[in-house]
């Protein structure tokens, strides 16, 4: 059986009374993609930091490739590339003098590939650091961290200060990872990116996995999003089990319905409807459904 | 906090004072004035404190008219001192000495903190982004800089309002022999180099793009004009030279001597047109860059340098240590020169007992650099412990995760942080031995070149100790590295102070690194003693190395519970705490 390129079992941090991420348990396979979702606070960098060892957990344990987190933390480096979410680099240095210094110190870097990467990134490697716009600090550290193509990349928030154009080309970057069987972990808080990428989303809040699966089974488990048009007034569904957010506009209803589809097509059937429109939530609904029933926000 | 949280607190603390700026309070008035008046005011009273510590001294040590004589015969007229302290041509006299012995020092430390304030107030805040938030304000640029530049000079301002009134304070003492009006002068004086400074700190920080570039510029013009008026004192013809110099200007002043008021004119005139200056860049050109902005080359990183963390570290704070290097060559070079002279004096005098306290024996140059060299000493100590600095950066910004995350473990990273630490603390020590002789060998004390590298070298293990010290505390939190360095210098500093003035028990002077060392050359090298210091010292950098590797990473970690220190103690087979 292969060893996941990821696996956390019951992985928890806290900071003073403050609980970060709480009994964290999954898996991530090797050529897969996973993202992480959550607002701010929710414990993504946590996870990825527990992951690379920096932090140790207050219980439970993480694993790269089989090697613990923490104890082996030199040898799962070999296999593994993180791109931290606040990009510091060395002011002084220059882009390009950063990429050799930081391939030294890993020392595997497919040196064609980081010139490919510096072309298609459109970096100017010849300038200092502490010239560079954000966006362009944040390249540097991008192409510091695909240039080993490493077994795992964790990327923390990866396209923070990109524009549409470089967001376009790091996605291709990620699909060329995964094509090429390197596992990818990233968070963001950019749901268009992880739909567009992402096997298996994970959603934290509060330092709590709320769910953990692919965005079909996520839609699946999420209200679909109902639009119907009738020749009068539309009918009270208030009623039906598995319908909520009503919203009635003249003679049209929209609302979201959780439950079988035939029950909710034979009851509306019923009423003669002129037109019915049903649809997949898109993450972004998916998100906000899921957050509203989490326990937290639940209250 | 994480550090994206402290950026947005101190985002909003700065929005909230920069709104201030459309009430016509300006956001600099309100941040800066308060720092730099208070610092203004604790320099006016440390020059104060040397001016009459120098005075009060003179009186006690020289109390007899031959002792004067023998002074002034012994330094009066020596080139070498003059070169380095300025004209001596009364050292017979209270004042004559003061001047000669406080003057050019004030007005050089002056100097620096003038331009190390106005480059902090100015570049400092336009390289953390908040000057061009300020900027986003119903303001100009002119007008910020400006702003900016009033507070420095309200500093400046301060700074004489305490040395007059503590100097007119002074001048009640009759033995002295120091005028109302001459005090009142000399507070002026010692403000011109401040000025001066200030206004070029203002210019070449329009000129340049990072604080480090201004301050650059800044320390090459003291440098500059410091060797300028060296070469016009030495008397080799170029008298005029004192006129191109801007401490040459200053000098020139003597306010306790012979002042040539001209030389007010050279300095408000170069205030005035670097100010001026300023204030125009400030208007035309454009935030974040200077006039001097560097341009792009090629678009190649296989043409960028290559180098690995010792090459990084050579990178980073190359600079810096040569900056110390250069100040220890100086003080070193400064310290050899006059040890034959002042070894002489000794004789008889107090402070032949004071010397004496501080285990130097012999009124001989041997005597003076013995204990002389714990200037030395300290200078190599305060130099290891600003290194600590550097450390905590590369950890607080999380640079240190790019080593940690390819092939580093923490532990090498922290030996080869101390390694590269040690070795420029043992080129330090090298340059301060050489620098003894060269300076002594001027100065005619006749040493053998041996002799004054081996007591360089004595230096270097109080300097390991800071850093073993550090080491030790940085890997129990971050943040403690740099305060636990300081205490143990500042600790050993106190101890030797009070030391020199009374006898303390001797299990508390052992307390003191300095007091570790031998007083060499004025005896010989105790290096069993030496050798034990860097033993001890590679134990605590183990230590923290051990503690480094079990704790976290960051700023959150920088908070430590007593719970989190007891169970590393538990590690370590103890329940104590």
């Amino acid at each position: 059986m292969d060893v996941p390129a990821v696996r956390t079992e019951d992985l928890g941090k806290s900071f003073g009374s403050t609980r970060a991420l709480v009994s964290l348990s999954m898996e991530v396979t090797e050529g897969e993609v996973v993202g992480f979702l959550g607002p701010n606070g929710a414990g993504k960098t946590t996870t990825l930091r527990l992951l690379i060892g920096s932090i140790r957990p207050t219980t439970g344990r993480a694993e790269i490739f089989g090697l613990d987190a923490r104890r082996e933390a030199v040898l799962a480096h070999r296999k593994l590339s993180y791109l931290p979410g606040d990009t510091n680099l060395w002011p002084s240095l220059t882009g390009g003098e950063t990429l050799n210094l930081l391939e030294r110190l890993g020392g595997r870097v497919d040196r064609n590939y980081r010139d490919d990467l510096i072309e298609r990134f459109d970096l100017d490697p010849s300038k200092k650091v502490r010239a560079y716009s954000k966006g362009n600090r944040q390249k540097v550290a991008l192409i510091a961290t695909l240039m080993a193509r490493s077994d795992l990349l964790i990327l923390d928030e990866p396209t923070s200060g990109l524009d549409p154009l470089l967001e376009r080309e790091f996605r291709n970057c990620i699909v060329e990872a995964k094509l090429n069987g390197q596992s990818v972990l990233l968070s963001s808080h950019i749901l268009s990116e992880v739909e567009a990428l992402c096997d298996r989303v994970g959603m934290l809040n509060h330092g709590r996995l709320i769910d953990f699966t692919s965005l079909k089974e996520m839609r699946q488990l999420t209200s679909r999003k109902v639009d119907v048009t009738f020749e009068s007034t539309p009918p009270d569904l208030s009623r039906v089990p598995g319908v909520a957010s009503i919203e009635v506009s003249d003679n049209s209803v929209h609302f979201a319905f959780r439950g079988r589809i035939a029950g909710l097509l034979d009851l509306l059937t019923g009423f003669q409807p002129e037109s019915l429109l049903i649809r997949e939530p898109s993450l972004e609904e998916v998100f906000l459904d899921l957050y509203d029933d989490s326990p937290e926000d639940r209250g | 906090m994480t550090t994206a949280q402290r950026i947005e607190a101190e985002l909003l603390d700065v929005r909230l004072r920069a709104s201030q700026v459309a009430h016509g309070r300006g956001y600099f008035g309100i941040h800066f004035t308060k720092t730099i008046v208070r610092s203004g005011i604790i320099w006016g009273f440390v020059f104060f404190a040397f001016v009459a510590s120098s005075a009060l001294s003179y009186l006690s040590i020289y109390s007899s008219v031959p002792q004067r004589e023998a002074l002034a015969k012994a330094f009066g007229s020596n080139l070498a001192t003059i070169a380095l302290f300025g004209p001596a041509p009364s050292l017979n006299t209270v004042m004559g000495f003061t001047q000669f012995k406080s003057f050019l020092s004030v007005s050089v430390i002056g100097a620096v903190w003038g331009f190390l304030t106005t480059t902090k107030a100015i570049k400092g805040e336009e390289e953390s982004l908040r000057w061009e938030l300020v900027l986003s304000m119903p303001t100009t640029s002119r007008r910020t800089t400006w702003s900016v530049f009033r507070v420095v000079l309200t500093g400046i301002f301060a700074m004489w309002i305490t040395m007059s009134l503590s100097m007119a304070a002074l001048s009640l003492d009759s033995k002295l022999g120091l005028s109302f009006l001459r005090a009142l002068f000399f507070a002026t004086a010692s403000i011109a180099a401040p000025i001066v400074f200030a206004s070029f700190a203002l210019f070449s920080s329009q000129m340049t793009v990072t604080r480090r570039q201004a301050s650059s510029w800044c320390g090459w013009l003291l440098a500059a004009g410091y060797i300028l008026r060296m070469l016009a004192d030495a008397k080799v013809g170029a008298n005029w030279l004192i006129w191109v110099s801007p401490l040459g200007w200053v000098e020139k002043l003597a306010p306790l001597g012979a002042p040539d008021p001209v030389a007010f004119v050279p300095i408000l005139l170069f205030s005035a047109v670097a100010i001026i200056f300023a204030l125009y860049m400030a208007k035309v050109r454009d935030v974040g860059s200077g006039f001097f902005t560097p341009r792009g080359r090629k678009r190649s990183a296989r043409s960028e340098k290559n180098f690995g963390h010792l090459g990084l570290g050579v990178r980073l704070f190359g600079s810096f240590v040569l900056a110390w290097l250069l100040a220890v060559a100086f003080t070193g070079f400064a310290i050899g020169m006059v040890a034959d002279g002042a070894g002489s004096t000794m004789a008889g005098s107090s402070i032949e007992d004071v010397f004496s306290r501080l285990g130097a024996k012999g009124a001989n140059a041997r005597g003076f650099l013995g204990v002389a060299s714990l200037i030395l000493g300290v200078m190599i100590e305060v130099f290891s412990a600003s290194l600590v600095k550097e450390t905590y950066e590369e950890e607080g910004t999380l640079r240190v995760e790019h080593f940690l995350l390819r092939r580093y473990r923490r532990g090498r990273w922290i030996w080869e942080r101390f390694a590269l630490y040690v070795a420029a603390l043992a080129l330090a020590s090298l340059v301060a031995g050489s620098a003894l002789f060269i300076g002594a060998s001027i100065g005619g004390a006749g040493l053998a070149m041996s002799t004054l590298l081996a007591a360089g070298v004595n230096l270097l293990p109080g300097g390991v100790f800071i850093q073993g010290i550090a080491m030790a505390a940085f890997g129990l939190v971050g943040s403690w590295a740099t305060k636990a360095a300081y205490l143990v210098l500042g600790w050993s500093v106190l101890l030797e102070l009070l030391g020199g003035i009374s006898p303390i028990n001797h299990w508390v002077m052992d307390s003191s690194i300095l007091h570790q060392m031998s007083p060499a050359p004025a005896s010989a090298v105790d290096w069993t003693s030496a050798a034990i210091l860097v033993v001890v010292s590679l134990g605590l950098v183990a230590l923290g190395g051990y503690s480094f590797n079990s704790r976290d990473l960051g700023v959150e970690s920088h908070s430590v519970s007593w719970e989190s220190l007891r169970a590393k103690v538990k590690v370590f087979g103890s329940e104590a705490l």
